[in-house]
């Protein structure tokens, strides 16, 4: 009963979407005219080079593919609104409503992933028809199954950094918490390992990495995916993305209570 | 005083990208020497020509770019176009936006460390058409850019139109003769994108032609001529439909 | 029981202090100093069911907290409140489903959707059955007139037609209270009184209970048989509005056109009529009750009086000389 309310919110999040045509569009050339870039440089290095740093070709442009896919999916989210409308005031709606404010931007969240899903499923097909880029598949089966759990774990902790961000915004509703959201956003291309696989940072770098959650987002799924990876160190993945899921679910759920006693205090 | 804050803020946000850029290749060459030709210090030196010329743009026209939609929809365009300037010039040129004076002035400065570093001697002539070209640049993108933001007039309310081009935009930010000879005189000749960073960096390396040069001045005064057809033609679009 | 409790209600804000300037605010990012604002200091009142009530006071008087918190959207920092026996500030679901809160300038329609996309979703998240869903809605489009519009995109309507569609969004659960911030403003004369007939119908016809506050004293006039009046957080008045007009009004008003020209010295011998505005040939004067129809004769007599129109006072007058403190004898 209580799980339509979220459904419909999917529902209409969706058709929103569908209302900016031209804007969404718009974005999505973007999107895909950004990964031209990083793909097209990729491609120029290996015409000079076999191997780069235990990649080669196919694994390296299978990874940056992969990488566009991952981040149009995983790091997409609409809780950036949260943000602001906790900033302008407009959390009073959702606050006299008998409706979770968390579970109402994960399912909006979720609307957002799954559109850009099916966009970027139609333009990875072109991509492959017109470049023909040669892929690499997961070793097995059991590989992609690890693969898609971590990307479904991914989304998750996403969501839940990315509201935490929001969330700052109760103490510091300032320009509608653009900047700390832009600055943690511009980051995120580089420690998510958007750019290039996070394994050719040098060691101490990235133990630093294997510790935070962002290398879990694109990088270490990938990693899986590419076969790239003992049966150990998948589980090690797992284990650490849970804890860091563990952690940033509790995180949010205490920062929103607290934030709500300064809104409730003084109000917008 | 809150605009004093929100200005450093903005400038902050603008090197923050560039220095990004910057860093990603700088990871990237540690693995590899030479791509095509383009060295570390060659590609560190056009993301840096590109981001200089990227805020210069920014600078003068974003903001008039942004407005457009505005005043053409809510009829304000009409105060414009009785003024006894070019309706054009003031369209674009309205407002300057002081925004990114910070990361330019920065890039400006990395262009010439990297110069004087790695690139070293660099003749006025190399100098004089680096200037040369990273105007024709400017003037092909903002007539571009200026045309794709024409079908407000026919289009109406159109969110983000002022959008549209950047990310074709963003495809300069590599060298465009990185992946072949394609793509190379498809950016060069057809639309000349490649005179925002890749050729003008050729020039103040040396390796330009007289040519290029004259084609790039070319170009861009066509390009303009052409924005100011198209402009005209939306106007009497504009007159006619407007009540 | 009292649909509506408010007993020593006090809220006061922490304003945070900045200094102007760049160092300020590099300041405020690591010592945040603050100021309290008593916004509502000490009201009580109570309001028992199918009441409609006004709350009026100038800006800053305290209604839109007083609505907040009885909303549940501040937490008091003092005093007792409880609406329909719940605790509002507990946020609780039995309660959320049972009130609902409009505010004038705020929506919470989806801006690029038809509203009955909205009202969709409202449906899922009161929970409200299907079929009576629909009876509701139907009810209320007829009553508002909507049929046509239900369909448009929130952002294609008229201020007017959204407001209406607000309130639709607002009424969908049937609540039993209902927090009606500013409802009419911004809208033009036509469509306050459609909002207003409205209002009055549907506390009427479902007995539901209603706060209003306003500006426009029309508003409070049609609607409201009870005031409150609220200035600086304080109450100043809680009674009819007929109360008011006898309590602290006891003149009445002559509005006089002079033919030819007149002084203002010349009503001088004249004690009892007190002259508020003079500018030939219009002129206004303040007598009191009982002696209003001889000040009219006098002033017919004396002057040369091409016209008379004797009047109340308008109610914002009243309010405003409640406000200022003066006495109206």
């Amino acid at each position: 009963m209580a799980l339509k309310k979220y459904l419909q919110l999917f529902r209409i999040s969706w058709q929103n979407a569908f209302v900016y045509r031209l804007n969404f569009i718009m974005w999505r050339v973007r999107t895909v005219l950004w990964f031209f870039t990083s793909y097209f440089f990729w491609v120029a290095i290996y015409s000079q080079h076999q191997q780069v740093f235990s990649y080669d070709r196919s694994v390296m442009l299978t990874y940056i593919i992969g990488a566009a896919l991952l981040r149009s999916f995983v790091l997409a989210s609409r809780s950036i609104t949260a943000g602001e409308e906790i900033a302008n005031g407009d959390l009073n709606n959702y606050l006299v409503k008998p409706l979770n404010y968390l579970t109402n931007w994960l399912a909006r969240d979720f609307a957002d992933k799954a559109l850009n899903l099916v966009f970027f499923s139609v333009e990875l097909g072109l991509i492959i028809l017109l470049f023909k880029p040669p892929l690499v598949f997961p070793p097995d089966a059991w590989h992609l199954l690890a693969f898609l759990l971590t990307v479904f774990l991914a989304m998750f902790i996403y969501f839940f950094f990315s509201f935490l961000v929001s969330l700052f915004t109760f103490w510091y509703p300032e320009h509608n918490g653009w900047p700390l959201r832009f600055i943690v956003f511009v980051m995120l291309t580089f420690l998510a390992g958007e750019s290039f696989p996070l394994d050719m940072f040098p060691a101490a770098a990235q133990t630093v990495f294997r510790l935070l959650p962002f290398s879990y987002l694109i990088f270490y799924p990938l990693q899986i995916y590419l076969g790239r990876l003992a049966p150990l160190q998948i589980i090690e993945v797992f284990a650490v993305m849970i804890v860091w899921l563990l952690i940033l679910y509790l995180l949010v759920k205490k920062i929103y209570q607290r934030g709500l006693k300064i809104y409730g205090a003084y109000g917008r | 005083m809150e605009f004093r804050w929100h200005f450093i803020l903005q400038n902050l946000i603008s090197l923050l990208w560039a220095v990004i850029s910057l860093l990603v290749f700088i990871f990237i060459y540690r693995h590899v020497s030479v791509v095509n030709g383009w060295t570390l210090e060659s590609i560190l030196l056009l993301t840096a020509v590109f981001f200089f010329v990227d805020r210069l743009f920014d600078s003068f026209f974003f903001t008039n770019f942004y407005n457009l939609t505005t005043i053409v929809n809510s009829g304000d365009l009409d105060y414009v176009l009785t003024k006894p300037l070019s309706s054009q010039f003031l369209v674009s040129l309205r407002y300057f936006s002081f925004s990114t004076v910070f990361s330019n002035l920065s890039m400006l400065i990395l262009i010439g460390y990297l110069l004087q570093r790695y690139f070293s001697p660099v003749s006025w002539w190399q100098i004089i058409s680096f200037i040369f070209l990273i105007v024709c640049g400017l003037m092909i993108i903002y007539s571009l850019w200026f045309m794709t933001l024409l079908p407000v007039f026919w289009w109406g309310r159109v969110d983000n139109l002022h959008y549209l081009f950047s990310p074709l935009y963003q495809l300069c930010r590599i060298p465009i003769d990185i992946t072949g000879p394609f793509f190379k005189a498809f950016f060069t000749y057809l639309i000349p994108l490649g005179f925002v960073a890749t050729i003008p960096v050729k020039a103040v390396l040396g390796h330009i032609s007289f040519g290029l040069l004259f084609y790039g001045f070319t170009i861009s005064l066509v390009l303009i001529y052409l924005s100011h057809l198209t402009w005209r033609f939306s106007l009497r679009h504009y007159g006619s439909a407007s009540s | 029981m009292d649909t509506i409790s408010v007993k020593h209600l006090k809220k006061f804000y922490r304003v945070y202090q900045k200094e102007p300037g760049l160092t300020g605010s590099l300041k405020s990012l690591f010592n945040r100093r603050y100021q309290d604002v008593k916004a509502v200091n000490d009201i009580s009142f109570s309001i028992k069911e199918g009441e409609l009530v006004g709350f009026i006071g100038p800006n800053g008087a305290g209604k839109t907290t007083t609505l907040k918190v009885l909303s549940g959207l501040l937490h008091p920092t003092n005093g007792k409140i409880s609406v329909l026996g719940f605790t509002p500030f507990d946020r609780k679901p039995q309660f959320q489903k049972q009130f609902s809160l409009v505010m004038g300038q705020k929506n919470q329609l989806w801006w690029d959707l038809p509203p009955l996309d909205s009202f969709i979703l409202n449906k899922e998240i009161y929970e409200i059955p299907e079929s009576q869903f629909q009876h509701t809605l139907k009810d209320l489009v007829d009553m508002l007139d909507l049929k046509e519009i239900i369909k448009v995109q929130v952002r294609k309507l008229s201020l007017g037609q959204r407001m209406k569609c607000e309130l639709v969004s607002a009424l969908l659960h049937s609540p039993k209270v209902l927090f009606l911030d500013e409802p009419t403003i911004g809208l033009d004369v036509v469509m306050q009184k459609k909002i207003r007939d409205f209002i009055k119908g549907y506390n009427q016809k479902y007995q539901a209970t209603i706060i209003l506050t306003s500006h426009y004293m029309d508003d409070v006039k049609e609607l409201c048989r009870r005031v409150i009046i609220i200035d600086k957080g304080q109450i100043f008045f809680d009674g009819s509005l007929d109360e008011i007009i006898k309590k602290h009004a006891d003149h009445k008003t002559l509005q006089v056109t002079f033919d030819q020209p007149v002084a203002k010295k010349d009503f001088g011998p004249y004690q009892s009529i007190k002259i508020t505005s003079f500018d030939f040939p219009k002129a206004t004067f303040k007598v009191k009750r009982r002696l209003t129809n001889q000040a009219a004769a006098k002033l017919l007599q004396n002057f040369p009086v091409a016209d008379i129109n004797i009047t109340e006072p308008r109610i914002e007058d009243i309010i405003r000389e409640v406000f200022t403190g003066r006495d109206l004898s």
